[in-house]
């Protein structure tokens, strides 16, 4: 489902119609409507659903965002961390980069 | 015309109905038109359905109808064999009409399992006490049968063999109490403690070796209509002289295990998911491994007990 390549300039967004979100324990646990999958996420994968959800954003814009949401420092949680994360999610579904805005 | 218990009709109106397809059995949720002409099936109904609900005429329209009739024309009448009819095509291996009764469990699986949309199911025995219900979810081979029986001994109320069915609306499984299905050497160890008057006669070579079915009783199916709450959910997987364990799952493993056992999960998508995450939420989840029923038994009733069940 990925798209890529992706640039700094790529804005991402989720699409809160597509995707339920349940917390479960201390996960959570969410259902993809368009494939039908359901993921578990850890809190870094949700803290990025949550900030993508509220509206699009570049990486570089939606990263104070996250971190904040998770309550980290970006030496705590990586850049390579969060990009890595952003690129799992988009292989899924759960985020895409939005068309004509890389 | 009410529903009536199996065992106050002859034979011959049983057999006469089942024939002209106007038998409709009502288990649980779901009413059902049986049609069959094999001698086999008359005496299966009339001894494993026999508290089952029944009307011998035909005044609604019912989920599901199963027809065990033969594949084709040369097969009624030479070198005879059957094969369930859902209504609707799907694989099914003819049998030899002795085997009609599998047939039928066959042909009855397969319509819950690939029509109902009403509820979320799973291949699971699903047992319950007057709080709640155990789920078992496990492969073919895993004992669920074998051990919902041995449960059915300790007071615990038959929900069903073969099926979990989650209501979208409370998040409370329903019963299906139909017979529970037992293989190989589970129809002795059933028999041993279930005791011979309440299991069918054996069916040798079927496709999955001896079958045989524990009758479900009276008091399971007049409690057919109260569904219950999942309290605990297992996932038991018997290994031959195993050291027994017992591990608790958080909730998201169990979830991510019972996906796989719904037969239409990704086919109902968000009711399911939103209701499967209830349950899961209210349950407390356990895989447990056994090597005999005995050992199957003390762990799921210690569990059941610390689960307040």
């Amino acid at each position: 489902m990925a798209a890529g390549p992706y640039s700094e300039r790529t804005v991402w967004a989720a699409n809160k119609e597509d995707t339920l979100l349940q917390s479960l324990d201390d996960v959570t646990v969410a259902f993809h409507k368009t494939s039908g999958d359901t993921h578990i996420l850890n809190f870094l994968s949700t803290a990025i659903i949550n900030v993508l959800t509220e509206g699009a954003e570049t990486f570089s814009s939606a990263r104070p965002k996250i971190l904040s949401k998770i309550q980290m420092s970006s030496e705590d949680c990586s850049d390579a961390i969060i990009v890595a994360t952003f690129l799992e999610l988009d292989d899924v579904g759960l985020i895409s980069p939005q068309a004509g805005r890389q | 015309m009410e529903f009536q218990s199996l065992s106050v009709f002859s034979p011959k109106k049983v057999r006469d109905a089942l024939r002209q397809g106007r038998l409709e059995m009502a288990l649980g949720p779901f009413s059902m038109r049986l049609q069959g002409a094999d001698k086999s099936l008359t005496s299966f109904l009339l001894d494993v359905y026999r508290d089952a609900p029944v009307r011998l005429c035909l005044e609604d329209v019912t989920d599901v109808t199963i027809h065990v009739r033969a594949p084709n024309f040369l097969r009624k009448y030479i070198r005879r064999q059957v094969i369930p009819d859902p209504g609707f095509i799907v694989p099914a291996v003819p049998l030899p009409p002795t085997l009609a009764p599998l047939a039928l469990e066959m042909g009855l699986n397969l319509s819950v399992a690939l029509k109902c949309c009403r509820f979320t199911t799973f291949h699971a025995a699903v047992v319950g006490s007057d709080k709640g219900c155990i789920l078992i979810s496990a492969n073919s081979g895993g004992g669920k049968s074998t051990l919902a029986s041995a449960l059915m001994e300790e007071g615990y109320r038959l929900f069903s063999d073969e099926f979990g069915l989650l209501d979208h609306g409370n998040t409370v499984l329903h019963p299906y109490p139909r017979p529970v299905s037992l293989k190989g050497q589970s129809i002795q160890i059933v028999k041993n403690f279930a005791g011979v008057e309440w299991m069918s006669k054996t069916l040798s070579g079927t496709p999955k070796g001896d079958i045989a079915y524990r009758r479900a009783r009276a008091s399971d199916i007049a409690s057919a209509n109260q569904p219950l709450p999942a309290k605990l959910i297992l996932f038991p997987s018997f290994q031959e002289g195993a050291t027994s364990t017992t591990k608790e799952i958080s909730k998201p493993e169990a979830l991510m295990k019972l996906i796989p056992s719904s037969t239409n999960y990704h086919l109902l998508g968000e009711p399911a998911f939103t209701s499967l995450v209830r349950m899961v939420s209210g349950a407390r989840a356990y895989e447990i491994t056994y090597g005999s029923t005995a050992e199957s038994l003390r762990i799921t009733t210690e569990l059941a007990e610390g689960t307040d069940l």
